[in-house]
């Protein structure tokens, strides 16, 4: 199972190159349409306010003329969201046959689902040197703003590293944590090149740095944006008659 | 271009010299490279002209070393300036999502203009013959694409030199062919001043200007490449292999031909010896016959990865019987890798039926003990600090008897009995690889499985894995993938080509390496099938290695 969680985060994680109006949205806009998206899934009180927030990250799946990035967010948030709604419903103080502890923790999941598919479909669709250009321009150091878009090339590869760690050490009988020693050594390893290639590559050599990719395009990510905050309002109004 | 005078180094904490009195200069527009066995201080020359000692591993350092005017030694963050480097693993070099950004990535840290960075991303792909690629995201590259990225992305800096380390490393021969007739390419039309470290000087005779040779931290030999010959070889002892060209002329003791030089002796073999055509050439060398039970079963299988568009697998039907050898041969992305993951149950086919050892490998507590696996990465393996406890450790866990016992008996066969108290990540690459073999072996598995053995391994490394792999494997059924077609003639009795996820041939090694053109898959043959089709006109089977050649030349 943890295998099978960690394939699926591997695959939500990874970038896709496809251009889509999310690909094209401007990076500031998609960033509030999360904020939003995150606003809504607070504010929503009852099960179906919850689930009125759920259709935000169904509409931009739709944009990006690819359904399977649906199945492939959820596919790698599914097991622990469900995990979340079981314990929640397992400990709430009324007890396990409440309709409300039941109603609790269904809404409870399902905000935070909306939360995560939102996030890793916008993520699969957003260059990350989009958003280490937008850090720099709100005055964060070269080397932070960087970072990002590191961290986003490396999660997928340590994901595979351990997989396949993982695989080698099983059929020596080793338990799952034991393939961490292996995938620290050969990821403190992967990091030792990869600083010794932004080395090479002239990285910190001085601080005024130049972009070629644009921070994307305001229509796509004004529309984001207006469908984000639709699902606030609907939120707001059907907590009020609810 | 490059001045190395006295230089002198040894790694903190270490009490001996890595480099040992180095002197040797490169002039402008020279592509040379740098050979010797495993240890013998290569990495670490090139990372000094690279300016990555001092900078980044520290150590004593004595000389002088001046690449491009710059002074390595008192400027090393310099360096990048006039020198690029590129280290032999492409998939840990590219730092961006995009081939856009990842070659635009040093100009823009230049703080260049854009218009300028636009113009050096286009000509360094150009350059590279990469053009085509700018779009795709560089999670979706194959290693020959990732190397070309590599490539152009140090060349958008403008560098005067370039430094290579052992670039052809994950290459299928064809490839590393290319990128180092691309390298040559430099030298000549662009000016630019090329050191590769190469383990393979097969792969390099025809392009480069001029070699130098460590062994022990010291140059023991470096001169133009036209004075590289059999004699010079031999008399001077000098730690290269010799090229197979220069086996052949061996085998036929023409001393005339020893004093010739290897870059002429190479092609003189490739054009032709002056031998008559056969019409036809057969021996029986013994393939395995009989009823044996198949051990692996594929059923139609398919397979795509989450977010590709193709498959990297398509419609794969195959039996492997029990103690049978094969040998999964094929180009970059081939499907290779691939197919050995799924058979150890990592990753499950889209469509289709697998099972391994009578069930489905997904199924891994079935498996624990029955098959030996060794990942083309093998630290991936381990899990314990020293080699001893390693193999120790797994034989605990298998709950095997007398797992002391084993574990000596195991350390041997592989010999690494000398090394067992060394630390893993002290060892070298190639005893790595004998140590993941020899966790893999502890518990006498009837199923043995290899992804790429002979990466990063020197001829000599190459060599003691191969006759490892001849003492064990009367009793294993063994898989073997790899680019390589020189392992799979020597160790695999059955051979499986796969090209674009398909199969295109499987069957026993020696009829398909003479019936199959492998040249058309980007795959060159070794020398002496080469020449054996050459010579005898409608040969379907003939030698695999250099001594039944030689049979085969008597009769």
């Amino acid at each position: 199972m943890m295998l099978w969680i960690i394939d699926k985060v591997r695959t939500a994680l990874t970038f896709s190159r496809e251009e889509n109006v999310l690909s094209r949205a401007h990076i500031v806009f998609k960033i509030c349409s999360v904020a939003v998206i995150f606003a809504a899934s607070i504010a929503a009180k009852t099960l179906i306010s919850s689930i009125i927030v759920l259709i935000y990250p169904v509409v931009i799946a739709y944009f990006t003329k690819r359904a399977k990035v649906l199945l492939e967010a959820l596919e790698a948030v599914i097991v622990p969201i469900t995990l979340l709604i079981l314990f929640t419903w397992l400990l709430s103080p009324e007890g396990v046959l409440n309709i409300f502890s039941i109603l609790r923790a269904l809404i409870i999941g399902s905000r935070v689902l909306a939360i995560a598919l939102t996030l890793l479909i916008m993520f699969t669709y957003t260059n990350p040197l989009s958003i280490s250009i937008l850090l720099e321009k709100c005055k964060v150091p070269i080397v932070l703003s960087q970072s990002v878009i590191l961290t986003w090339r490396l999660i997928p590869l340590v994901l595979k590293d351990f997989l396949e760690s993982f695989t080698s050490i099983k059929l020596r009988n080793y338990h799952i944590w034991e393939a961490l020693i292996p995938l620290t050594a050969v990821s403190m390893e992967r990091a030792f090149r990869v600083s010794e290639t932004l080395y090479v590559k002239g990285f910190g050599w001085t601080t005024r740095r130049t972009y070629i990719i644009s921070l994307g395009r305001c229509k796509e990510g004004l529309l984001l944006l207006i469908i984000a905050i639709l699902m606030l309002l609907a939120v707001f109004v059907i907590n009020n008659i609810y | 271009m490059i001045e190395v005078e006295n230089l002198w180094f040894k790694y903190e904490g270490s009490r001996d010299w890595v480099l040992k009195n180095v002197n040797f200069k490169v002039g402008s527009k020279e592509f040379t490279v740098i050979m010797g066995p495993n240890g013998s201080g290569k990495s670490t020359l090139v990372r000094i002209l690279a300016g990555l000692i001092p900078k980044f591993y520290h150590g004593e350092l004595r000389g002088n070393v001046r690449v491009g005017g710059i002074d390595v030694l008192k400027k090393p963050e310099e360096v990048f300036k006039v020198a690029s480097f590129i280290f032999e693993d492409p998939e840990v070099q590219l730092v961006t999502t995009t081939v856009r950004d990842e070659v635009s990535f040093g100009p823009c840290n230049l703080g260049l203009s854009r218009e300028e960075i636009v113009r050096r991303v286009k000509w360094s792909l150009e350059v590279v013959k990469g053009a085509h690629l700018e779009g795709r995201s560089t999670f979706e590259l194959s290693l020959g694409e990732m190397q070309k990225v590599v490539l152009a992305s140090v060349l958008s800096l403008k560098p005067k030199v370039l430094v290579l380390d052992e670039p052809s490393v994950f290459l299928e021969t064809k490839t590393a062919s290319r990128l180092y007739s691309l390298l040559k390419d430099l030298t000549t039309k662009l000016g630019i001043t090329v050191v590769v470290v190469e383990h393979e000087l097969d792969r390099v005779i025809e392009y480069a200007d001029r070699i130098i040779v460590l062994d022990e931290g010291r140059v023991v030999w470096q001169s133009s490449v036209e004075n590289l010959t059999i004699r010079s070889i031999e008399t001077s002892h000098i730690p290269v292999p010799l090229p197979e060209a220069a086996i052949i002329v061996k085998l036929l003791k023409d001393e005339r031909l020893y004093e010739v030089s290897l870059t002429r002796l190479a092609k003189f073999v490739k054009q032709g010896l002056r031998l008559k055509h056969v019409k036809h050439y057969y021996v029986d060398y013994g393939e395995i016959k009989g009823f044996r039970k198949n051990i692996v079963i594929l059923k139609n299988v398919w397979f795509k990865y989450p977010r590709a568009s193709t498959y990297v697998l398509k419609n794969i039907n195959l039996n492997i019987r029990d103690k049978e050898h094969v040998g999964i041969l094929g180009p970059n992305g081939s499907g290779k890798s691939t197919l050995i993951k799924i058979l150890i149950g990592l990753l499950k086919p889209t469509r289709g039926s697998v099972e391994v050892l009578g069930v489905n490998p997904r199924n891994r507590r079935e498996l624990i003990g029955k098959i030996g696996y060794v990942p083309q990465n093998p630290t991936l393996t381990f899990t314990s600090p020293t080699v001893f406890d390693e193999v120790f450790n797994t034989a605990k866990k298998l709950k095997i008897p007398n797992p002391e016992e084993e574990t000596e008996n195991v350390l041997k066969i592989t010999g690494l009995d000398n090394y067992r108290d060394f630390r893993v990540l002290e060892l070298s690459y190639g005893l790595r690889r004998r140590l993941s073999i020899a966790t893999a072996l502890v518990s006498k598995p009837k199923l043995l499985i290899l992804d790429e053995p002979t990466t990063y391994l020197d001829y000599k490394a190459k060599e003691n894995l191969i006759r490892i792999l001849e003492k064990i494997r009367k009793n294993v059924t063994l898989i073997i993938a790899s680019q390589d077609p020189g392992i799979i003639t020597r160790l695999c009795n059955m051979m499986l080509v796969l090209d674009k996820g398909t199969i295109i041939a499987y069957g026993s090694t020696r009829k398909l390496i003479y019936t199959l053109n492998l040249a058309d898959l980007n795959i060159e043959e070794p020398l002496i099938i080469r020449l054996t089709k050459k010579f005898f006109k409608q040969i379907n089977y003939g030698p695999l290695s250099v001594e039944e050649f030689a049979e085969m030349i008597a009769k």
